[in-house]
């Protein structure tokens, strides 16, 4: 059994993550170009592989600032074998080093998991829902002015604050909505 | 020019191919056993409930089930030898209480809280199961040499089966000494030798047990008519791919404990 304090906790830490978030898109720099990137990443934070939006939220001297939401949905089907899918969404605040096109990453953020599973404890049908911490490591390709991106990430887990788990992803994206210098 | 000579020898590469592919008729005759459920290629973990009900809601004709029991005699479906094979936790099964065990869960898969589960929970809790065929796998990883543990764990089992009344049970196991044992308990009970060695034919017609599991590359087509001419039932596992399972089809083989279930049913039907 997880303690209230765990659950406390975690709760908190959702809500910082939220907040630093929000303040951060209102904060957004207006004259950067690219500011948006839809990407696909395959295994990464949606478990085999997720969709993900991420936007530039502050451009530095020497480092840039996004935030970034994904969605994977990985079953969809529960053991019942009806429709219940289960939905990950990984929420990440990410550090680029680098202004040519090879660039260092460094992310932080949080997976909230729902999932469907079997309780004995309630004897039939239960939806889990979880949040794991997530440390990313990755390497990032993408020329000062293209239009494409490409990562590999290294992943550290913590797995439901629990389990460490070591993971990795690829991913490629498309950037968009330019605005002049 | 070019492109139309490249289309055409595409073509004929992947016409040559799916020719050279031999159609294998996925009879009825051979029953689908969800190898601990969904098996190993699904991501469910073999043994979990959800795995098991899964694959019974599929509509597999049976399902194995790996079981261990724990010291104060509570059968548990798991098919590691060790704890930490699979969980947080280390040891054996058979030196654990069920309490110290019961909210362990698998740790395989990033965000899942997929439980160790005992045998009552799931026959308690899934759907159906009159007509389905139950494989149980009785693992004896302890370190006691007496064959105490081994008693103890058949007469559980057996009276498990007598409580949940299942009808179409078959008790796979790896030595003779246990196949007696389960005979002398209970003389109807359904007992398969699973052993990848020769003269395991010998054995069943010897000690009265009604069929053999092997892994699906141990067998042969004579070795199989052989066993079902003198009335043994034949069982494989090891059934992850689709070669595997095409085999097994091919071999005539009764039970397919497959690890591709959704394939199988897809194409039995």
């Amino acid at each position: 059994m997880k303690s209230e304090e765990w659950r406390y906790g975690r709760s908190l830490l959702l809500c910082v993550t939220c907040i630093i978030g929000c303040s951060s898109i209102f904060a957004q720099d207006s004259t950067y170009t690219y500011k948006n990137t839809v990407s696909i990443e395959a295994l990464g934070l949606g478990r085999y592989g997720s969709l993900e939006y991420e936007m530039l939220l502050r451009k530095g001297e020497l480092v840039d600032y996004y935030a970034a939401a994904g969605f994977a949905m990985v079953r969809f089907f529960n053991y019942k074998n009806k429709f219940k899918p289960d939905v990950f969404i990984p929420i990440m605040g990410r550090a680029v080093f680098g202004q040519k096109s090879h660039h260092l990453e460094l992310s932080f953020g949080q997976v909230i998991a729902s999932y469907s599973t079997f309780s004995v404890a309630k004897g039939g049908e239960s939806r889990e829902f979880e949040l794991s911490l997530a440390i990313g490591t990755a390497y990032r390709f993408h020329t000062p002015h293209g239009r494409w991106q490409y990562r590999a990430i290294f992943y550290k887990i913590l797995d439901n604050f629990n389990t460490k788990r070591i993971w990795i992803g690829v991913a490629a994206g498309y950037r968009f909505n330019v605005k002049s210098q | 020019m070019i492109k139309t000579q490249l289309c055409i020898a595409i073509l004929t590469i992947i016409g040559t191919m799916s020719c050279n592919k031999k159609d294998v008729v996925y009879s009825s005759d051979t029953n689908i056993i969800g190898h601990g459920g969904m098996g190993i290629t699904h991501d469910y973990p073999i043994n979990t409930f959800e795995a098991i009900a899964f694959a019974l809601h599929k509509g597999v004709d049976g399902v194995e089930i790996d079981v261990q029991m724990t010291i104060d005699s509570v059968l548990v479906a798991y098919h590691h030898e060790k704890l930490e094979d699979e969980m947080e936790q280390t040891g054996l099964i058979n030196e654990k209480y069920w309490d110290e065990i019961r909210n362990e869960e698998y740790k395989e898969l990033l965000y899942s809280g997929y439980g160790l589960v005992s045998l009552r929970d799931i026959f308690k809790h899934i759907p159906e199961y009159s007509d389905k065929t139950f494989f149980f796998d009785v693992k004896t990883f302890t370190r006691d040499t007496t064959g105490a543990y081994e008693h103890r764990v058949v007469r559980r089992l057996l009276n498990m089966i007598d409580e949940y009344q299942l009808n179409n049970t078959i008790i796979e196991v790896k030595s003779e000494f246990l196949g007696q044992l389960v005979k002398s308990l209970m003389p109807e009970q359904r007992v398969f030798l699973y052993r990848n060695i020769e003269g395991v034919i010998d054995s069943c017609l010897k000690y009265e047990f009604q069929g053999i599991t092997q892994d699906i590359d141990q067998y042969s087509l004579e070795e199989v008519r052989l066993a079902q001419d003198n009335g043994l039932e034949v069982s494989c596992i090891n059934t992850h791919s689709k070669d595997r399972n095409d085999e097994a089809y091919r071999l005539g083989i009764d039970y397919n404990q497959t690890d591709m279930v959704n394939y199988v049913l897809r194409k039995a039907r």
